[in-house]
């Protein structure tokens, strides 16, 4: 932020509209010295910056006389309306900004307001790109981003305040801390900190939500499946061994009935029937399944036999009463009506009744393509009925079968009984017992065939539910990506923050120690004090002086000291917020341009000759652009020396005063010529004039 | 590799990509609160759940 010029009206002790006044600001001429007796507005100049920027004032400043100038408000009317401004040009980030802030209040009956001032919302317009004037919106919000409010009172300084600064009271002490870690971006890093740690909870609680118990639920539920899976299979092998002895067994029997002569055959025509019965079982299931798929393929015609014939007979109808031409084509119909005769040779020429009748199939032969469609849907229903009904016969004779082949069945099975209760019946001990101990093994044959279904039917429906699970798993696992992400967030928001706390502590000390070292560095320069400025931990200023290796923080300053103390106090602090404001980085306060200006009311109150030299050197070198409020008695000899070179503009403050001024010159000498500081008004007015020295 | 080795690096590489998102999230906490300063805006939970969930991916 930089300077231009200000112009203010009715501000105060300033009268009327005052000449505008530019700063200087070039690198090598960058001080503006204004000088003025006490009194004669310095302080409401000051003011006029804070004012129009911030609506602020600084505490040695009464806002209880009010803004408008008294002078004003008396040549006014009663009742009439008067107002002061003050208007402010500056640069910043390349371009132009101009705030003006305006103050009204109407003229009460004894030349006071009327009621309280007003003060307005400031206006501002910026210089576009082709240099014409556009308004600017949220005023408020971009002087704040050029410097904020809270800092302002190091830039706009009272210098008659400066030990505000060396010995503040507890509560301004906070305030300084705070301010000057925001100056310095500290506070950026508390927010972000805060910010960092508010986002935590709710980061931290959607991790834990978490798809794990749900993961391992689903896989322990998938892992007990495959347990009872591989049980199941475990028993359905021991079954199908089992049912495998058994048929062993079985065949060992019948083996060794063969052997007996006189019940061989008896075993040889039950091997016969079993097989037989076998066979013709097989038959069964086969034709079953056979029959079903004849079904499945023309069972709904069957069905729909009715609903054929029905649509079959509306087709025949339609078609008998002539609203289906059969196949007539419309070039056939013209191809008669132009030769004007049919081709039963009647007469079809125009104004013929007959012609009428053939015209109409011309309507109708557009119907064609429908007649096609439905005549080939009458073929398909009628080939499709003709093999639906082939197929029940085909079924039915399949039922005929099968009922047969069941009888068979039944009588070779009674034929089974009746052989097997002959050889129990046998006087042959062997025979008997061999025909027993079949029966047992067939007895025990079928529980283990039950068995083996009930086996294969659990084990079928563990496969859907694995199947099931697995699933369950798979979308889980999806879930838990999501959860691992989360879990991810947390990690990182976790090391951010203590990345952050550390780089805080960091460059808290860093900036401590910076600040520290400019501070040295210039309180050098200005004084020739054997004390040394620090900078305690919460940032408190002290002097100390170190003897014998022992550090004294209890000095006996100087009220000079405390006063160089304070200005490279304010050193030290805008030549570190003008490095943190550099481009590129991250924890700049003033919105990027480095620049920053000084307007110092009364910078050399109480310092002696050589320290009023040595601070009016180093002055200009503090900020990029220095305006000095001064009176007389501080801008000695030494003091415009010093400066001379980097002052580009003077201005004097001229007070206009009824009072007798007597033989007291109150003037300053710039460049060798006098200028009057207070003029003595025959009028009995009262005000502030500014000029500007060549 | 032997497994020990491939283990290692397979942590060194979660640690690499851990320390390249914390400073993902630095960076744009900071550009956020930068924003948000200067723009006198208020820098919401919301805002900064949503800027690490786009820096963590």
């Amino acid at each position: 932020m930089i300077l231009q010029n200000l112009r203010m009206k009715n501000f105060r002790q300033f009268y009327g509209e005052t000449p505008k006044m530019e700063f200087a600001c070039t690198s090598k001429v960058n001080s503006t010295v204004i000088h003025g007796m006490n009194g004669a507005g310095k302080t409401a100049l000051l003011n006029a910056f804070t004012w129009a920027l911030y609506n602020q004032t600084t505490r040695g400043f009464s806002e209880s006389s009010g803004i408008i100038n008294k002078l004003a408000l008396r040549e006014a009317e009663e009742g009439q309306s008067v107002e002061a401004w003050v208007e402010l040009e500056f640069s910043h980030a390349n371009t132009t900004y101009l705030v003006r802030r305006c103050a009204e209040a109407l003229r009460g009956p004894d030349a006071n307001p009327f009621g309280p001032e007003r003060t307005l919302d400031p206006t501002m317009k910026l210089c576009g790109p082709d240099g014409e004037w556009i308004n600017e919106l949220g005023v408020r919000d971009m002087i704040e981003r050029v410097l904020p409010p809270d800092l302002q009172q190091y830039f706009f300084f009272d210098g008659e305040r400066i030990e505000r600064i060396v010995e503040p009271n507890p509560e301004e002490q906070k305030r300084l801390a705070r301010a000057t870690k925001r100056l310095l971006g500290i506070e950026l890093l508390d927010l972000a900190i805060k910010s960092l740690e508010k986002a935590r909870t709710p980061l931290n609680k959607e991790a834990q939500e978490s798809g794990d118990k749900d993961l391992a639920k689903a896989m322990t539920i998938h892992a007990n499946l495959e347990e009872s899976l591989g049980k199941e299979k475990d028993s359905l092998e021991i079954i199908k061994d089992n049912l495998a002895g058994f048929r062993q067994k079985k065949f060992d029997i019948e083996e060794r009935l063969k052997k007996s002569e006189d019940f061989r055959h008896f075993q040889e025509k039950r091997e016969f029937l079993e097989s037989s019965i076998s066979s013709k079982k097989t038959e069964i299931r086969s034709a079953r399944t056979n029959r079903a798929k004849m079904l499945s393929q023309c069972g709904a015609f069957y069905c729909l036999n009715a609903a054929s014939q029905r649509y079959l007979g509306i087709l025949e109808e339609k078609k008998r009463k002539k609203e289906l031409p059969s196949g007539i084509k419309d070039s056939f119909v013209h191809d008669i009506l132009d030769s004007g005769t049919c081709i039963c040779g009647t007469n079809v020429s125009p104004g013929q009744t007959a012609r009428g009748e053939v015209q109409r199939w011309l309507g109708l032969a557009g119907n064609s393509a429908i007649e096609d469609r439905a005549m080939r849907g009458m073929g398909q229903i009628v080939s499709q009925i003709a093999q639906a009904s082939q197929k029940f016969e085909e079924i039915l004779e399949s039922i005929m079968k099968e009922k047969e082949s069941r009888k068979n069945v039944e009588i070779q099975g009674s034929e089974l009984q009746r052989i097997s209760e002959i050889l129990l019946g046998s006087p042959d001990e062997t025979v008997s017992g061999l025909e027993n101990e079949k029966g047992r093994v067939n007895s025990l044959m079928e529980e283990e065939q039950r068995d083996r279904g009930r086996v294969e039917e659990r084990i079928e429906r563990l496969i859907a539910q694995e199947k099931d699970a697995w699933k369950s798993i798979e979308n889980l696992k999806h879930r838990e990506k999501a959860v691992q992400l989360a879990q991810r967030r947390v990690a990182v928001a976790k090391g951010a923050l203590e990345c952050l706390k550390e780089k805080r502590r960091d460059l808290e000390e860093d900036m401590r120690m910076g600040l520290e070292k400019t501070m040295q560095n210039v309180f050098r320069s200005l004084t020739t004090s054997p004390f040394e400025p620090k900078l305690d931990s919460e940032f408190r200023l002290r002097l100390t002086h170190s003897y014998d290796g022992k550090e004294s923080y209890n000095v006996d300053a100087s009220q000079g000291e405390h006063q160089a103390l304070g200005m490279t106090f304010l050193a030290g602090l805008i030549q570190l917020t003008r490095d943190n404001n550099k481009p590129n980085s991250t924890i700049s306060v003033a919105d990027h341009d480095p620049r920053l200006p000084l307007v110092m009311d009364s910078p050399f109150g109480a310092l002696d000759p050589h320290y009023r030299r040595t601070t009016a050197e180093q002055i200009p070198n503090i900020a990029d652009q220095i305006v000095l409020l001064v009176s007389p008695t501080q801008w000695r000899r030494e003091v415009a020396e010093a400066m001379n070179e980097r002052v580009g503009n003077h201005y004097c403050l001229e007070y206009h005063t009824p009072k007798d001024l007597g033989k007291i010159s109150h003037a300053v000498t710039i460049s060798g010529r006098k200028h009057p500081l207070v003029v003595q008004t025959s009028d009995g007015t009262e005000f502030t004039r500014i000029v500007e020295i060549d | 590799m032997t497994p020990d080795q491939s283990d290692s690096s397979a942590s060194s590489n979660v640690a690499d990509q851990e320390n390249k998102d914390i400073s993902e999230v630095i960076k744009r906490i900071l550009e956020a609160t930068h924003t948000s300063f200067h723009g006198r805006t208020v820098l919401t939970k919301e805002d900064v759940i949503r800027i690490i969930k786009e820096a963590v991916k």
